[in-house]
């Protein structure tokens, strides 16, 4: 191979990796509050209408006994 | 003008303006505007002022108008990366202070906002490099192939910088490795058969690391007579270019183009 693809082709590596090392951080600690667009959500969540009560049990199964 | 029962002491007053100037010539401002602005401030609360402006600090004597004390600050310059923001604000709070719309305790609390608030976002400003170099690119007849390397090796190369500048690494070696690193990626056009101008692209891959700022500023402080100034920043810029000239020279003889 010739020198200038290896000079280039280094030169892309080491950039994708510094990349990769400085958003990967970034990303694990943005992970739990990240906007989902599609989720398998728990019944409570589905079946929820405002005014019940929040997480009064510890189920994910909606429990509408009041 | 400012009634002298809510007027600051000189004192306070001498610290205030030396650390306003401190700010605007750190962020970027030329000699005449600190001037300007550090007079029109003091003279709204009937005091003179006598500025000594050098490269990296100023000295500030103010003193109450026909009264013999004198008091003199002496503040560093800060070392911030050019904000026109900053600059822009400063300016609006000289000529709220000079117009009397607000007192020296409020223009004190405003001070401190300015400075604290000035965040900029920093992947639109990555993005926005990488617009303006590609947008160089086509004004020096580059071609879309070219205008993307170029895009491309500048995000590239300002990541890089911002990181190394976070790290604290000298400038001048920054300015060295982001040249080199852009001008390798903008000689992929050369390397790999994209488009018809890849000269053109790795010509201006690097200039948006030119000092385009400290050239302006130090030609304007030499109209107006600040030669230390001038000649500093004068050096600063033609450091910089160094560094960047040769950055592209290691670039250009890595990727084995001819210079001539």
């Amino acid at each position: 191979m010739e020198t200038p693809l290896i000079v280039w082709c280094c030169t892309v590596g080491l950039i994708l990796i510094l990349l990769i090392l400085r958003l990967m951080p970034h990303h694990i600690s943005n992970r739990k509050h990240r906007i989902r667009i599609f989720e398998i959500g728990t019944e409570r969540e589905e079946f929820f209408v405002p005014g019940d009560s929040l997480q009064k049990y510890d189920t994910i199964d909606y429990n509408d006994d009041f | 003008m400012i009634s002298e029962a809510s007027a600051p002491s000189p004192e306070e007053l001498g610290c205030f303006l030396s650390q306003y100037g401190a700010w605007l010539l750190g962020s970027g401002s030329t000699c005449i505007r600190v001037e300007k602005n550090i007079n029109r401030m003091a003279q709204a609360f009937g005091m003179d002022v006598e500025i000594t402006l050098l490269p990296r600090h100023l000295q500030i004597a103010v003193c109450r108008c026909g009264r013999d004390s004198v008091a003199t600050c002496l503040s560093a310059v800060c070392q911030t990366p050019t904000s026109f923001n900053i600059i822009t604000r400063l300016s609006e709070l000289s000529w709220a202070i000079a117009d009397g719309r607000i007192d020296f305790a409020t223009a004190k609390q405003r001070f401190d906002q300015i400075v604290c608030s000035d965040r900029q976002n920093k992947t639109a400003v990555l993005l926005m490099v990488a617009l303006a170099n590609a947008s160089f690119c086509r004004l020096f007849g580059g071609d879309a192939a070219a205008m993307a390397i170029v895009g491309i090796a500048t995000l590239c190369g300002y990541f890089l910088k911002t990181v190394m500048i976070e790290r604290g690494i000298d400038i001048r070696a920054v300015f060295i490795i982001c040249a080199l690193v852009s001008s390798i990626l903008g000689a992929t056009g050369i390397l790999f058969p994209y488009g018809s101008t890849p000269y053109i692209a790795v010509a201006t891959s690097v200039l948006y690391l030119v000092p385009g700022i400290p050239f302006l500023n130090s030609f304007s402080d030499l109209l107006h007579r600040h030669y230390i100034c001038a000649f500093s920043r004068f050096a600063d810029a033609v450091i910089l270019t160094g560094c960047l000239s040769a950055g592209l020279c290691g670039g250009m003889l890595l990727m084995k183009i001819g210079m001539f």
